[in-house]
């Protein structure tokens, strides 16, 4: 991850801008946009991109397992991993994106500062999706997770490029070889 | 500072041009229901004079808990009569307190409407804790959860436009720490300062006071579930602003609520599902509200 060089183009306007809330996800081909979701705490935000097609998607799953909550689950894909990530793939691949093409992000997963490990949200949040992506044969390009600090994540749709804004600082977590 | 430094609180608030209040509708019907001794006449009239807050206490006493398999339906004078004053707080609360939050949170970045949508869902998880331990009262606890983050308000004041991430070295620590260094008192503290004003009972001032650090000894059923509904709320995704998860939960308190994994998994997805509910809700009553304004 390195900061972002001075001259970064200037910020996104509302049109241009898909925002993307907890237990939601969004898919498009608009190279003109970037897709936004706000504040990741132990939520983890997942991004897709195909570099050729330019379909682009993120996720931003709330808990792990549909099963604590069926109902919820059924009504709401997006709120878990296990239901939400098939679902973000699936969308892309209807707008043209190709499996082995793909650019998978993800960022968040944060923990409440000094939980003792009787609850660990934010890594079983983690865990569930490394556990998806091993069994569906899909490699992480970068993450950045864990802590205690709040992320935004943003995904350009122009080049998938991702940048992380956390504590005041934007980073870039990944951008295409120059 | 605590609660009962009323001169130092004075004193960091009172540079303040205006203190954060609620609607005059809410604030008449709070200072009257917590007076005990308050008017039904007088609370019919606030309540009547506002058609969402009317129609909230109609629903609520013709619902199934409160009408007793009566067949016949309650008037606004009779369901004010068999709801009690602190339903009536509550309902006031939920109904209003959108206008006062809803620009809340600037200073920790939240984006417009995210602190009243924490508020809400906080308070959604609070209710339903107070429900299963049956050890508080579940509408007591919706309102002390719903003003937790009142203090924010007068935090985004006091910072003039400084934002929050800018108050701490970057070290992890609780974020109250962070707010006493930067103001001399934190959100939790100045929040009771303000439900103080704004008349609130004690139970509610104490629980608004202690929502990030439930008191040890003695212990207190609506702190503990005003603290581990603030926790369960940002795990649902709510809330989250500069301060992040850097507002540890007490084992103690998550002890005495009984709270476990597959349980909290199962609150936070219910609070944000709550808070989309009344959302969707409101969006389709002002769609009718405007439909109805053109038919006319």
């Amino acid at each position: 991850m390195s900061t972002i060089p001075p001259g970064t183009p200037k910020p996104l306007t509302a049109d241009q801008r898909i925002v993307v809330g907890v237990a939601d996800l969004a898919v498009s081909k608009e190279p003109g946009k970037a897709i936004v979701t706000y504040a990741l705490g132990s939520c983890i935000g997942v991004t897709i991109f195909d570099p050729i097609t330019k379909v682009g998607g993120m996720l931003h799953f709330m808990l792990p397992e549909g099963k604590t909550s069926p109902e919820k689950a059924a009504a709401n894909p997006a709120m878990f991993a296990d239901a939400g990530v098939p679902l973000l793939f699936q969308k892309a691949y209807k707008l043209g994106a190709e499996r082995s093409r793909l650019i998978v992000c993800a960022a968040g997963g944060a923990e409440i500062l000094a939980e003792d490990g009787h609850f660990r949200i934010g890594a079983r949040n983690r865990t569930m999706l490394r556990k998806l992506f091993w069994q569906n044969n899909v490699l992480l390009s970068a993450d950045d997770t864990g802590g205690s600090h709040s992320r935004t994540m943003t995904l350009s749709l122009a080049n998938g490029a991702i940048s992380i804004r956390s504590q005041g600082k934007e980073t870039v977590l990944w951008a295409p070889a120059a | 500072m605590g609660t009962g430094g009323l001169t130092d609180m004075n004193k960091l608030l009172g540079g303040l041009e205006r203190l954060p209040a609620l609607p005059a509708t809410a604030a008449r019907a709070i200072s009257l229901l917590s007076q005990g001794n308050s008017s039904a006449a007088e609370i019919e009239r606030i309540f009547r004079a506002d058609e969402g807050l009317a129609a909230a206490t109609l629903r609520r006493a013709n619902s199934a808990s409160y009408a007793n398999g009566s067949k016949r339906s309650f008037g606004l004078k009779e369901s004010i009569a068999r709801l009690g004053n602190r339903v009536l707080m509550r309902l006031a609360l939920e109904q209003q307190a959108s206008n006062t939050m809803r620009d809340g949170g600037k200073s920790y970045g939240l984006e417009r409407g995210a602190l009243w949508r924490s508020s809400l869902g906080g308070a959604a998880v609070a209710e339903k804790l107070a429900q299963e331990s049956g050890q508080a009262d579940p509408d007591l606890c919706f309102s002390a959860a719903l003003l937790r983050d009142i203090g924010k308000l007068a935090v985004d004041t006091l910072s003039h436009g400084e934002r929050a991430v800018s108050w701490n070295s970057g070290a992890d620590r609780p974020f109250v720490d962070v707010e006493r260094d930067r103001f001399g008192a934190d959100h939790a503290q100045i929040g009771a300062f303000l439900a103080e004003k704004w008349s609130m009972p004690q139970e509610i001032v104490l629980a608004v006071r202690h929502h990030h650090q439930p008191p040890e000894s003695p212990t207190s059923w609506i702190c503990d579930i005003v603290h581990c509904a603030d926790c369960i709320a940002r795990w649902a995704g709510l809330g989250i602003g500069d301060d992040g998860m850097c507002h540890p939960l007490s084992p103690r308190a998550r002890d005495a609520v009984g709270i476990h994994r597959e349980r909290v998994e199962a609150l936070a997805a219910y609070a944000l599902e709550f808070v989309n509910t009344i959302e969707r809700d409101l969006q389709q009553g002002a769609h009718q509200h405007q439909q109805q304004r053109k038919s006319a």
